[in-house]
Protein backbone atom coordinates (compact mmCIF):
# COMPACT_ATOMS: atom_id res chain seq x y z
CA UNK A 1 0.00 0.00 0.00
CA UNK A 2 1.25 3.37 -0.97
CA UNK A 3 0.06 5.07 2.21
CA UNK A 4 1.67 2.52 4.52
CA UNK A 5 4.98 2.91 2.73
CA UNK A 6 4.64 6.66 3.18
CA UNK A 7 4.16 6.36 6.91
CA UNK A 8 7.06 3.95 7.39
CA UNK A 9 9.45 6.02 5.30
CA UNK A 10 11.29 8.24 7.83
CA UNK A 11 12.23 10.76 5.15
CA UNK A 12 8.71 10.99 3.77
CA UNK A 13 7.23 14.26 4.86
CA UNK A 14 3.78 15.03 3.57
CA UNK A 15 3.55 18.62 2.47
CA UNK A 16 1.18 20.42 4.82
CA UNK A 17 -0.04 22.77 2.11
CA UNK A 18 -0.68 22.11 -1.54
CA UNK A 19 2.10 22.90 -3.98
CA UNK A 20 1.77 23.80 -7.66
CA UNK A 21 2.30 20.94 -10.10
CA UNK A 22 5.13 22.88 -11.75
CA UNK A 23 7.04 22.88 -8.46
CA UNK A 24 7.23 19.08 -8.35
CA UNK A 25 10.91 18.09 -8.31
CA UNK A 26 13.04 14.97 -7.90
CA UNK A 27 12.65 14.93 -4.11
CA UNK A 28 8.85 14.85 -4.30
CA UNK A 29 7.05 11.77 -3.00
CA UNK A 30 3.89 11.27 -5.05
CA UNK A 31 0.86 9.85 -3.26
CA UNK A 32 -2.39 9.26 -5.14
CA UNK A 33 -5.41 10.87 -3.52
CA UNK A 34 -7.27 8.18 -1.54
CA UNK A 35 -10.54 8.74 -3.42
CA UNK A 36 -8.93 7.91 -6.78
CA UNK A 37 -9.94 4.49 -8.12
CA UNK A 38 -8.32 2.90 -11.13
CA UNK A 39 -8.65 0.04 -13.54
CA UNK A 40 -6.01 -1.28 -15.93
CA UNK A 41 -6.77 -2.35 -19.47
CA UNK A 42 -4.23 -3.24 -22.18
CA UNK A 43 -1.45 -1.90 -19.96
CA UNK A 44 -3.14 1.50 -19.65
CA UNK A 45 -4.73 2.87 -16.51
CA UNK A 46 -8.12 4.61 -16.32
CA UNK A 47 -8.56 6.71 -13.18
CA UNK A 48 -11.71 8.09 -11.59
CA UNK A 49 -11.91 10.42 -8.62
CA UNK A 50 -14.87 9.14 -6.54
CA UNK A 51 -17.88 11.43 -6.47
CA UNK A 52 -16.70 13.45 -9.47
CA UNK A 53 -16.49 13.21 -13.23
CA UNK A 54 -12.72 13.62 -12.95
CA UNK A 55 -11.77 10.76 -15.31
CA UNK A 56 -8.40 10.26 -16.97
CA UNK A 57 -6.60 7.60 -18.88
CA UNK A 58 -2.84 7.21 -18.81
CA UNK A 59 -0.84 5.81 -21.71
CA UNK A 60 1.49 2.85 -21.08
CA UNK A 61 4.42 4.96 -19.88
CA UNK A 62 2.12 7.05 -17.71
CA UNK A 63 0.63 3.86 -16.27
CA UNK A 64 4.07 2.45 -15.42
CA UNK A 65 4.91 5.70 -13.62
CA UNK A 66 1.55 5.69 -11.79
CA UNK A 67 2.08 2.08 -10.69
CA UNK A 68 5.52 2.95 -9.33
CA UNK A 69 4.25 5.48 -6.76
CA UNK A 70 5.26 3.36 -3.77
CA UNK A 71 6.45 5.95 -1.27
CA UNK A 72 9.77 6.59 -2.96
CA UNK A 73 10.90 9.97 -4.24
CA UNK A 74 10.67 10.67 -7.97
CA UNK A 75 14.48 10.49 -8.16
CA UNK A 76 14.38 6.97 -6.68
CA UNK A 77 11.52 5.96 -8.98
CA UNK A 78 13.36 7.28 -12.04
CA UNK A 79 16.55 5.38 -11.10
CA UNK A 80 14.61 2.17 -10.61
CA UNK A 81 12.75 2.52 -13.92
CA UNK A 82 15.91 3.31 -15.86
CA UNK A 83 17.52 0.17 -14.37
CA UNK A 84 14.51 -1.97 -15.31
CA UNK A 85 14.19 -0.64 -18.86
CA UNK A 86 17.91 -0.01 -19.43
CA UNK A 87 17.13 3.54 -20.52
CA UNK A 88 19.07 6.80 -20.20
CA UNK A 89 18.58 7.91 -16.54
CA UNK A 90 18.29 11.63 -17.42
CA UNK A 91 15.65 10.94 -20.04
CA UNK A 92 13.67 8.71 -17.67
CA UNK A 93 13.87 11.33 -14.92
CA UNK A 94 12.54 14.08 -17.15
CA UNK A 95 9.70 11.82 -18.33
CA UNK A 96 8.82 10.83 -14.75
CA UNK A 97 8.84 14.48 -13.64
CA UNK A 98 6.72 15.68 -16.54
CA UNK A 99 4.16 12.87 -16.23
CA UNK A 100 3.87 13.37 -12.48
CA UNK A 101 3.31 17.10 -12.97
CA UNK A 102 0.55 16.30 -15.47
CA UNK A 103 -1.03 13.83 -13.07
CA UNK A 104 -0.81 16.46 -10.31
CA UNK A 105 -2.35 19.16 -12.49
CA UNK A 106 -5.56 17.17 -12.95
CA UNK A 107 -5.98 16.71 -9.20
CA UNK A 108 -4.99 13.09 -8.70
CA UNK A 109 -2.10 13.58 -6.22
CA UNK A 110 -2.18 14.42 -2.52
CA UNK A 111 -0.66 17.81 -1.73
CA UNK A 112 -0.68 19.04 -5.33
CA UNK A 113 -3.11 21.79 -6.28
CA UNK A 114 -5.44 20.81 -9.12
CA UNK A 115 -5.40 23.30 -11.95
CA UNK A 116 -8.70 22.04 -13.30
CA UNK A 117 -11.47 21.64 -10.77
CA UNK A 118 -13.21 18.30 -11.22
CA UNK A 119 -16.87 18.45 -12.17
CA UNK A 120 -19.07 16.77 -9.61
CA UNK A 121 -21.48 14.04 -10.64
CA UNK A 122 -25.23 14.27 -10.30
CA UNK A 123 -27.22 17.46 -10.20
CA UNK A 124 -24.63 19.44 -8.24
CA UNK A 125 -23.64 21.62 -11.22
CA UNK A 126 -20.27 23.33 -11.56
CA UNK A 127 -18.30 23.95 -8.37
CA UNK A 128 -18.02 27.42 -6.85
CA UNK A 129 -14.81 29.02 -8.06
CA UNK A 130 -15.17 27.61 -11.59
CA UNK A 131 -14.48 30.24 -14.21
CA UNK A 132 -17.42 30.19 -16.60
CA UNK A 133 -16.20 29.70 -20.16
CA UNK A 134 -16.92 32.74 -22.29
CA UNK A 135 -19.86 32.47 -24.68
CA UNK A 136 -21.53 34.51 -27.37
CA UNK A 137 -25.32 34.56 -27.54
CA UNK A 138 -28.00 36.78 -29.10
CA UNK A 139 -30.18 38.90 -26.82
CA UNK A 140 -33.89 39.55 -27.43
CA UNK A 141 -33.06 42.31 -29.89
CA UNK A 142 -30.75 40.01 -31.85
CA UNK A 143 -27.54 41.73 -30.70
CA UNK A 144 -24.63 39.42 -29.97
CA UNK A 145 -23.54 39.58 -26.36
CA UNK A 146 -20.56 37.85 -24.76
CA UNK A 147 -20.16 36.90 -21.13
CA UNK A 148 -17.12 39.18 -20.97
CA UNK A 149 -19.46 42.14 -21.55
CA UNK A 150 -20.68 41.58 -17.98
CA UNK A 151 -17.26 41.39 -16.30
CA UNK A 152 -17.23 43.66 -13.28
CA UNK A 153 -20.87 42.93 -12.50
CA UNK A 154 -22.24 40.24 -10.23
CA UNK A 155 -24.76 38.04 -12.01
CA UNK A 156 -27.64 35.87 -11.01
CA UNK A 157 -27.42 33.49 -13.97
CA UNK A 158 -30.63 31.52 -14.49
CA UNK A 159 -31.28 28.61 -16.85
CA UNK A 160 -34.69 29.48 -18.27
CA UNK A 161 -37.53 28.39 -20.50
CA UNK A 162 -40.66 30.48 -21.11
CA UNK A 163 -42.53 27.20 -21.62
CA UNK A 164 -41.54 25.71 -18.27
CA UNK A 165 -44.28 25.80 -15.64
CA UNK A 166 -41.76 26.10 -12.80
CA UNK A 167 -40.10 29.13 -14.45
CA UNK A 168 -43.50 30.70 -14.92
CA UNK A 169 -44.25 30.18 -11.26
CA UNK A 170 -41.16 32.07 -10.07
CA UNK A 171 -41.43 35.06 -12.43
CA UNK A 172 -43.38 37.09 -9.79
CA UNK A 173 -40.75 36.24 -7.13
CA UNK A 174 -37.96 37.44 -9.37
CA UNK A 175 -39.93 40.54 -10.38
CA UNK A 176 -40.42 41.41 -6.68
CA UNK A 177 -36.69 41.14 -6.07
CA UNK A 178 -35.41 43.02 -9.08
CA UNK A 179 -35.01 46.45 -7.45
CA UNK A 180 -33.18 44.93 -4.45
CA UNK A 181 -30.94 42.93 -6.77
CA UNK A 182 -30.14 46.14 -8.65
CA UNK A 183 -29.30 47.90 -5.36
CA UNK A 184 -26.89 45.11 -4.51
CA UNK A 185 -25.30 45.44 -7.94
CA UNK A 186 -26.53 42.05 -9.11
CA UNK A 187 -27.73 41.70 -12.67
CA UNK A 188 -30.40 39.09 -13.39
CA UNK A 189 -29.32 37.26 -16.54
CA UNK A 190 -31.59 34.60 -18.04
CA UNK A 191 -30.07 32.00 -20.37
CA UNK A 192 -33.27 31.05 -22.13
CA UNK A 193 -34.44 28.58 -24.69
CA UNK A 194 -37.49 29.33 -26.84
CA UNK A 195 -38.21 32.26 -29.12
CA UNK A 196 -37.48 35.92 -28.38
CA UNK A 197 -41.21 36.57 -28.64
CA UNK A 198 -42.22 33.91 -26.06
CA UNK A 199 -39.59 35.19 -23.64
CA UNK A 200 -40.55 38.83 -24.10
CA UNK A 201 -44.26 38.10 -23.58
CA UNK A 202 -43.64 36.13 -20.41
CA UNK A 203 -41.42 38.73 -18.77
CA UNK A 204 -43.45 41.77 -19.85
CA UNK A 205 -46.55 40.15 -18.41
CA UNK A 206 -44.97 40.38 -14.95
CA UNK A 207 -42.91 43.54 -15.40
CA UNK A 208 -39.68 41.60 -15.06
CA UNK A 209 -36.89 43.57 -16.74
CA UNK A 210 -33.99 41.14 -16.87
CA UNK A 211 -31.38 40.59 -19.53
CA UNK A 212 -32.29 37.56 -21.64
CA UNK A 213 -29.84 35.67 -23.85
CA UNK A 214 -31.16 33.02 -26.20
CA UNK A 215 -29.32 29.73 -26.19
CA UNK A 216 -31.58 27.86 -28.56
CA UNK A 217 -29.04 26.52 -31.01
CA UNK A 218 -25.94 26.98 -28.94
CA UNK A 219 -25.49 24.79 -25.91
CA UNK A 220 -23.23 26.75 -23.59
CA UNK A 221 -23.38 23.78 -21.22
CA UNK A 222 -23.05 25.76 -18.03
CA UNK A 223 -26.07 24.08 -16.51
CA UNK A 224 -25.08 20.59 -17.70
CA UNK A 225 -28.54 19.40 -18.71
CA UNK A 226 -29.88 20.10 -15.22
CA UNK A 227 -33.10 21.63 -16.54
CA UNK A 228 -35.05 24.78 -15.80
CA UNK A 229 -35.12 26.77 -13.65
CA UNK A 230 -31.63 26.52 -12.20
CA UNK A 231 -29.29 29.31 -11.12
CA UNK A 232 -25.79 30.27 -10.04
CA UNK A 233 -24.43 33.45 -8.59
CA UNK A 234 -21.46 34.66 -10.61
CA UNK A 235 -18.93 37.11 -9.21
CA UNK A 236 -17.47 40.16 -10.96
CA UNK A 237 -14.57 38.06 -12.31
CA UNK A 238 -16.90 35.60 -14.03
CA UNK A 239 -16.43 32.83 -11.47
CA UNK A 240 -19.26 30.80 -10.02
CA UNK A 241 -19.90 32.08 -6.50
CA UNK A 242 -22.61 29.74 -5.20
CA UNK A 243 -23.74 26.15 -5.31
CA UNK A 244 -26.27 25.58 -8.04
CA UNK A 245 -29.91 26.21 -7.08
CA UNK A 246 -32.41 23.96 -8.85
CA UNK A 247 -36.18 24.29 -9.06
CA UNK A 248 -39.00 26.67 -8.25
CA UNK A 249 -38.19 26.62 -4.51
CA UNK A 250 -34.42 26.98 -4.48
CA UNK A 251 -33.94 29.52 -7.26
CA UNK A 252 -35.98 32.25 -5.47
CA UNK A 253 -34.08 31.41 -2.25
CA UNK A 254 -30.79 32.06 -4.03
CA UNK A 255 -32.22 35.23 -5.60
CA UNK A 256 -33.31 36.49 -2.15
CA UNK A 257 -29.85 35.79 -0.81
CA UNK A 258 -28.31 37.74 -3.68
CA UNK A 259 -30.74 40.59 -3.04
CA UNK A 260 -29.45 40.87 0.50
CA UNK A 261 -32.20 38.86 2.20
CA UNK A 262 -31.52 35.89 4.41
CA UNK A 263 -32.44 33.35 1.80
CA UNK A 264 -35.35 32.06 3.83
CA UNK A 265 -38.77 32.27 2.23
CA UNK A 266 -41.13 34.64 4.04
CA UNK A 267 -44.59 33.57 5.09
CA UNK A 268 -46.30 36.38 3.23
CA UNK A 269 -46.30 34.78 -0.19
CA UNK B 1 -64.21 27.23 -9.39
CA UNK B 2 -61.19 25.93 -7.47
CA UNK B 3 -58.84 23.54 -9.18
CA UNK B 4 -60.12 20.70 -6.93
CA UNK B 5 -63.67 21.39 -8.10
CA UNK B 6 -62.55 21.57 -11.71
CA UNK B 7 -60.66 18.32 -11.29
CA UNK B 8 -63.62 16.57 -9.66
CA UNK B 9 -65.64 17.18 -12.83
CA UNK B 10 -63.04 15.56 -15.09
CA UNK B 11 -64.12 12.30 -16.65
CA UNK B 12 -61.11 10.10 -17.32
CA UNK B 13 -61.42 8.38 -20.68
CA UNK B 14 -58.37 6.17 -20.62
CA UNK B 15 -55.15 5.14 -18.97
CA UNK B 16 -52.29 2.66 -19.03
CA UNK B 17 -49.39 1.40 -16.94
CA UNK B 18 -45.77 1.39 -18.07
CA UNK B 19 -42.36 0.31 -16.89
CA UNK B 20 -39.37 2.20 -18.27
CA UNK B 21 -36.20 0.54 -16.93
CA UNK B 22 -36.85 0.54 -13.15
CA UNK B 23 -39.49 3.27 -13.31
CA UNK B 24 -43.06 2.01 -12.92
CA UNK B 25 -45.80 4.54 -13.56
CA UNK B 26 -49.38 4.95 -14.67
CA UNK B 27 -50.92 7.56 -16.92
CA UNK B 28 -54.52 8.73 -17.07
CA UNK B 29 -56.04 11.11 -19.57
CA UNK B 30 -59.39 12.67 -20.41
CA UNK B 31 -58.85 13.24 -24.17
CA UNK B 32 -58.70 10.17 -26.37
CA UNK B 33 -56.64 11.88 -29.07
CA UNK B 34 -53.92 12.82 -26.57
CA UNK B 35 -54.11 9.42 -24.92
CA UNK B 36 -53.69 7.68 -28.24
CA UNK B 37 -50.60 9.76 -29.03
CA UNK B 38 -49.09 9.11 -25.60
CA UNK B 39 -49.75 5.40 -25.75
CA UNK B 40 -48.28 5.19 -29.23
CA UNK B 41 -45.02 6.77 -28.00
CA UNK B 42 -44.88 4.66 -24.82
CA UNK B 43 -46.43 1.44 -26.11
CA UNK B 44 -43.19 -0.53 -26.01
CA UNK B 45 -43.09 -0.05 -22.21
CA UNK B 46 -46.70 -0.99 -21.60
CA UNK B 47 -47.28 -3.52 -18.78
CA UNK B 48 -50.55 -4.93 -17.44
CA UNK B 49 -51.65 -3.15 -14.26
CA UNK B 50 -51.62 -5.17 -11.06
CA UNK B 51 -55.31 -5.84 -10.30
CA UNK B 52 -54.52 -6.04 -6.58
CA UNK B 53 -53.06 -2.52 -6.44
CA UNK B 54 -54.82 -0.10 -4.12
CA UNK B 55 -54.33 3.59 -3.73
CA UNK B 56 -55.70 3.70 -0.21
CA UNK B 57 -54.03 2.20 1.70
CA UNK B 58 -51.35 2.17 -1.02
CA UNK B 59 -49.92 -1.16 -2.12
CA UNK B 60 -46.13 -1.17 -1.71
CA UNK B 61 -44.39 -0.67 -5.05
CA UNK B 62 -47.47 0.77 -6.72
CA UNK B 63 -46.80 2.93 -9.74
CA UNK B 64 -46.19 6.68 -9.70
CA UNK B 65 -49.30 8.25 -11.17
CA UNK B 66 -49.45 10.96 -13.82
CA UNK B 67 -52.72 12.51 -14.95
CA UNK B 68 -52.93 14.60 -18.08
CA UNK B 69 -56.00 16.79 -18.10
CA UNK B 70 -57.57 19.06 -20.72
CA UNK B 71 -59.95 21.50 -18.99
CA UNK B 72 -61.48 22.60 -22.28
CA UNK B 73 -60.94 25.28 -24.91
CA UNK B 74 -62.24 28.31 -23.00
CA UNK B 75 -60.00 27.75 -19.95
CA UNK B 76 -56.78 29.65 -19.35
CA UNK B 77 -54.10 27.11 -18.45
CA UNK B 78 -56.11 24.63 -20.48
CA UNK B 79 -53.79 21.63 -20.10
CA UNK B 80 -52.25 20.36 -16.88
CA UNK B 81 -49.97 17.47 -15.98
CA UNK B 82 -50.63 16.25 -12.42
CA UNK B 83 -48.18 14.08 -10.47
CA UNK B 84 -50.15 12.69 -8.69
CA UNK B 85 -52.25 15.58 -7.31
CA UNK B 86 -50.12 18.71 -7.77
CA UNK B 87 -49.53 20.12 -11.25
CA UNK B 88 -46.05 19.59 -12.66
CA UNK B 89 -46.80 21.98 -15.49
CA UNK B 90 -49.83 23.90 -16.75
CA UNK B 91 -50.02 25.43 -20.19
CA UNK B 92 -52.30 26.52 -23.01
CA UNK B 93 -50.30 24.29 -25.34
CA UNK B 94 -50.50 20.51 -25.20
CA UNK B 95 -47.04 20.42 -26.75
CA UNK B 96 -45.51 21.85 -23.55
CA UNK B 97 -47.25 19.24 -21.45
CA UNK B 98 -46.17 16.27 -23.53
CA UNK B 99 -42.61 17.53 -23.84
CA UNK B 100 -42.46 17.88 -20.05
CA UNK B 101 -43.99 14.45 -19.48
CA UNK B 102 -41.48 12.70 -21.75
CA UNK B 103 -38.62 14.61 -20.15
CA UNK B 104 -39.91 13.73 -16.67
CA UNK B 105 -40.32 10.03 -17.46
CA UNK B 106 -36.83 9.83 -18.98
CA UNK B 107 -35.22 11.68 -16.02
CA UNK B 108 -37.06 9.56 -13.44
CA UNK B 109 -36.18 6.37 -15.30
CA UNK B 110 -32.50 7.33 -15.23
CA UNK B 111 -32.64 8.56 -11.62
CA UNK B 112 -34.40 5.47 -10.28
CA UNK B 113 -32.46 2.86 -12.21
CA UNK B 114 -29.63 1.88 -9.92
CA UNK B 115 -29.29 -1.73 -11.04
CA UNK B 116 -28.21 -1.15 -14.64
CA UNK B 117 -25.22 1.06 -15.37
CA UNK B 118 -26.61 3.61 -17.82
CA UNK B 119 -24.39 5.13 -20.47
CA UNK B 120 -25.62 8.19 -22.39
CA UNK B 121 -25.44 6.44 -25.74
CA UNK B 122 -27.28 5.07 -28.70
CA UNK B 123 -27.37 1.27 -28.64
CA UNK B 124 -27.92 -1.02 -31.61
CA UNK B 125 -27.23 -4.62 -32.60
CA UNK B 126 -25.73 -5.73 -35.93
CA UNK B 127 -27.72 -8.16 -38.11
CA UNK B 128 -25.35 -10.89 -36.87
CA UNK B 129 -26.07 -10.08 -33.22
CA UNK B 130 -23.10 -7.92 -32.08
CA UNK B 131 -23.97 -5.02 -29.77
CA UNK B 132 -22.73 -1.51 -30.60
CA UNK B 133 -22.64 1.28 -28.03
CA UNK B 134 -22.58 4.82 -29.45
CA UNK B 135 -21.69 7.08 -26.49
CA UNK B 136 -22.07 10.81 -26.90
CA UNK B 137 -23.53 14.00 -25.47
CA UNK B 138 -26.76 15.54 -26.69
CA UNK B 139 -26.12 16.92 -30.16
CA UNK B 140 -23.50 14.31 -31.09
CA UNK B 141 -25.96 12.86 -33.61
CA UNK B 142 -26.86 9.66 -31.76
CA UNK B 143 -30.55 9.52 -32.65
CA UNK B 144 -30.10 10.29 -36.34
CA UNK B 145 -27.35 7.69 -36.62
CA UNK B 146 -29.41 5.09 -34.75
CA UNK B 147 -32.40 5.75 -37.04
CA UNK B 148 -30.15 5.32 -40.09
CA UNK B 149 -28.75 2.05 -38.71
CA UNK B 150 -32.25 0.68 -38.08
CA UNK B 151 -33.17 1.36 -41.69
CA UNK B 152 -30.03 -0.50 -42.73
CA UNK B 153 -31.15 -3.61 -40.83
CA UNK B 154 -29.56 -3.14 -37.39
CA UNK B 155 -31.59 -4.01 -34.28
CA UNK B 156 -32.77 -1.34 -31.85
CA UNK B 157 -31.91 -1.08 -28.16
CA UNK B 158 -32.04 2.69 -27.49
CA UNK B 159 -31.36 6.18 -28.82
CA UNK B 160 -30.78 7.56 -25.31
CA UNK B 161 -29.12 5.13 -22.92
CA UNK B 162 -27.17 1.91 -23.10
CA UNK B 163 -28.25 -0.20 -20.09
CA UNK B 164 -25.44 -2.50 -18.94
CA UNK B 165 -26.35 -5.36 -16.62
CA UNK B 166 -23.69 -5.64 -13.88
CA UNK B 167 -24.14 -9.40 -13.55
CA UNK B 168 -23.71 -10.45 -17.17
CA UNK B 169 -22.07 -7.31 -18.62
CA UNK B 170 -24.64 -7.45 -21.43
CA UNK B 171 -26.41 -4.51 -23.05
CA UNK B 172 -30.17 -4.39 -22.38
CA UNK B 173 -32.86 -2.59 -24.38
CA UNK B 174 -34.28 0.79 -23.39
CA UNK B 175 -36.37 0.97 -26.57
CA UNK B 176 -37.95 4.41 -26.19
CA UNK B 177 -39.49 6.04 -29.26
CA UNK B 178 -36.71 7.82 -31.14
CA UNK B 179 -36.77 11.58 -30.55
CA UNK B 180 -35.97 13.12 -33.92
CA UNK B 181 -35.47 16.88 -34.12
CA UNK B 182 -35.81 16.97 -37.90
CA UNK B 183 -38.85 15.85 -39.82
CA UNK B 184 -38.34 12.11 -40.36
CA UNK B 185 -39.44 12.43 -43.97
CA UNK B 186 -36.53 14.83 -44.60
CA UNK B 187 -34.08 12.37 -43.11
CA UNK B 188 -35.57 9.21 -44.53
CA UNK B 189 -37.75 9.78 -47.57
CA UNK B 190 -40.39 7.11 -47.87
CA UNK B 191 -40.65 6.38 -44.15
CA UNK B 192 -44.29 5.67 -43.31
CA UNK B 193 -45.24 8.14 -40.59
CA UNK B 194 -48.41 6.78 -39.02
CA UNK B 195 -49.23 10.16 -37.52
CA UNK B 196 -46.41 10.53 -35.00
CA UNK B 197 -45.84 14.20 -35.66
CA UNK B 198 -48.05 17.03 -34.67
CA UNK B 199 -48.50 17.13 -30.91
CA UNK B 200 -45.01 18.18 -29.79
CA UNK B 201 -43.49 21.20 -31.51
CA UNK B 202 -40.26 20.57 -33.38
CA UNK B 203 -39.92 16.95 -32.21
CA UNK B 204 -41.01 13.74 -33.87
CA UNK B 205 -41.44 10.62 -31.78
CA UNK B 206 -40.89 7.65 -34.01
CA UNK B 207 -41.11 4.10 -32.76
CA UNK B 208 -38.34 1.78 -33.92
CA UNK B 209 -40.88 -0.62 -35.38
CA UNK B 210 -42.22 2.18 -37.60
CA UNK B 211 -38.76 2.62 -39.07
CA UNK B 212 -38.45 -1.12 -39.62
CA UNK B 213 -40.96 -3.69 -38.36
CA UNK B 214 -39.36 -6.01 -35.84
CA UNK B 215 -36.43 -3.63 -35.25
CA UNK B 216 -36.45 -3.86 -31.44
CA UNK B 217 -34.26 -6.72 -30.21
CA UNK B 218 -33.20 -8.36 -26.95
CA UNK B 219 -30.02 -8.12 -24.83
CA UNK B 220 -26.69 -8.51 -26.54
CA UNK B 221 -22.94 -8.58 -25.85
CA UNK B 222 -21.06 -5.37 -26.66
CA UNK B 223 -18.60 -5.92 -29.52
CA UNK B 224 -18.07 -2.34 -30.65
CA UNK B 225 -17.89 1.03 -28.92
CA UNK B 226 -18.10 3.88 -31.39
CA UNK B 227 -18.26 7.48 -30.16
CA UNK B 228 -20.02 9.45 -32.91
CA UNK B 229 -19.44 13.12 -33.54
CA UNK B 230 -21.56 14.93 -36.11
CA UNK B 231 -19.62 17.68 -37.85
CA UNK B 232 -21.18 19.72 -40.62
CA UNK B 233 -19.41 19.00 -43.91
CA UNK B 234 -16.94 16.49 -42.46
CA UNK B 235 -16.07 13.41 -44.48
CA UNK B 236 -16.71 10.15 -42.65
CA UNK B 237 -13.76 8.81 -40.71
CA UNK B 238 -13.42 5.97 -38.20
CA UNK B 239 -10.50 6.50 -35.83
CA UNK B 240 -9.43 3.54 -33.67
CA UNK B 241 -9.23 4.22 -29.92
CA UNK B 242 -7.30 2.30 -27.28
CA UNK B 243 -9.43 0.31 -24.86
CA UNK B 244 -8.42 2.51 -21.92
CA UNK B 245 -9.62 5.55 -23.82
CA UNK B 246 -12.80 3.61 -24.59
CA UNK B 247 -13.34 3.01 -20.86
CA UNK B 248 -12.72 6.70 -20.13
CA UNK B 249 -15.18 7.67 -22.88
CA UNK B 250 -17.90 5.42 -21.43
CA UNK B 251 -17.20 6.56 -17.85
CA UNK B 252 -17.57 10.21 -18.91
CA UNK B 253 -20.90 9.35 -20.55
CA UNK B 254 -22.23 7.33 -17.60
CA UNK B 255 -25.54 8.84 -16.54
CA UNK B 256 -25.72 7.26 -13.08
CA UNK B 257 -22.05 7.63 -12.11
CA UNK B 258 -23.13 9.17 -8.80
CA UNK B 259 -24.86 5.86 -7.97
CA UNK B 260 -22.23 3.53 -9.38
CA UNK B 261 -19.16 5.58 -8.34
CA UNK B 262 -15.92 3.62 -8.68
CA UNK B 263 -17.84 0.34 -9.19
CA UNK B 264 -18.42 1.67 -12.71
CA UNK B 265 -14.76 1.21 -13.70
CA UNK B 266 -14.39 -2.58 -13.38
CA UNK B 267 -17.77 -3.11 -15.08
CA UNK B 268 -16.90 -0.80 -17.96
CA UNK B 269 -13.45 -2.39 -18.28
CA UNK B 270 -15.11 -5.81 -18.49
CA UNK B 271 -17.42 -4.58 -21.25
CA UNK B 272 -14.60 -2.88 -23.17
CA UNK B 273 -12.28 -5.94 -22.97
CA UNK B 274 -14.66 -7.72 -25.33
CA UNK B 275 -15.02 -4.78 -27.72
CA UNK B 276 -13.18 -2.69 -30.32
CA UNK B 277 -13.29 1.08 -29.78
CA UNK B 278 -13.50 3.87 -32.35
CA UNK B 279 -14.37 7.50 -32.78
CA UNK B 280 -16.62 8.21 -35.77
CA UNK B 281 -16.52 11.70 -37.27
CA UNK B 282 -19.10 12.26 -39.95
CA UNK B 283 -21.06 14.95 -41.74
CA UNK B 284 -23.77 12.73 -43.21
CA UNK B 285 -25.81 9.91 -41.83
CA UNK B 286 -25.58 7.69 -44.92
CA UNK B 287 -21.78 7.78 -44.87
CA UNK B 288 -21.73 7.02 -41.16
CA UNK B 289 -24.12 4.08 -41.59
CA UNK B 290 -22.02 2.66 -44.46
CA UNK B 291 -18.83 2.97 -42.39
CA UNK B 292 -20.40 1.16 -39.45
CA UNK B 293 -21.95 -1.54 -41.61
CA UNK B 294 -18.57 -2.20 -43.21
CA UNK B 295 -16.69 -2.17 -39.90
CA UNK B 296 -19.06 -4.55 -38.15
CA UNK B 297 -19.55 -7.00 -41.01
CA UNK B 298 -15.83 -7.64 -41.41
CA UNK B 299 -15.32 -8.31 -37.69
Amino acid sequence: MVTEAMIEDPSGELPSEEIAADDIGGGFIPVPRPQVAGVEIDGEEVLLEEGTRNIHWLNQIGSVVWASYDGSTLDQIARELSDIFGADPDLVKSDVLELTRQIGRVGLLEGVAAEIRPQPTGPEGLSPGTLIPDFELPDLEGRTVTLKDFRGEQLLLVNWSPRCGFCDRIVPDLADLQSELREQGVRLLLLAIGSAEDNRLQLEGHGLGSTVLLQDDIDVNIFQNIGTPAAYLVDADGQIASEIAVGALDVPVLARKAAGGDGIASDEG
Amino acid sequence: MTSEERLSKVRWTGGATYRVLSYYFSLQWNRTKIGRYLHRVLEDFSVPPDPGERRSPPTPGMPSAYRLVDFGPSTSGRYSLLYPEAPLITSDHVSDILEHLFWHVNSEAIRRTGDFLLVHAGAVVTPSGSGILLPGDSGAGKTTLVAGLLRAGFGYLSDEAGAIDPVTGRLYPYPKALTLKKHPADLFPGLPLNGQGGLVRGVWHVRADDIRPGATVGPSDVRFIVAPRYQVGASTELIPLGRAEGVAELARSTLNLSTYRSRALPLLARVVRGADCYRLVSGDVDGAVRALAQLTSSG
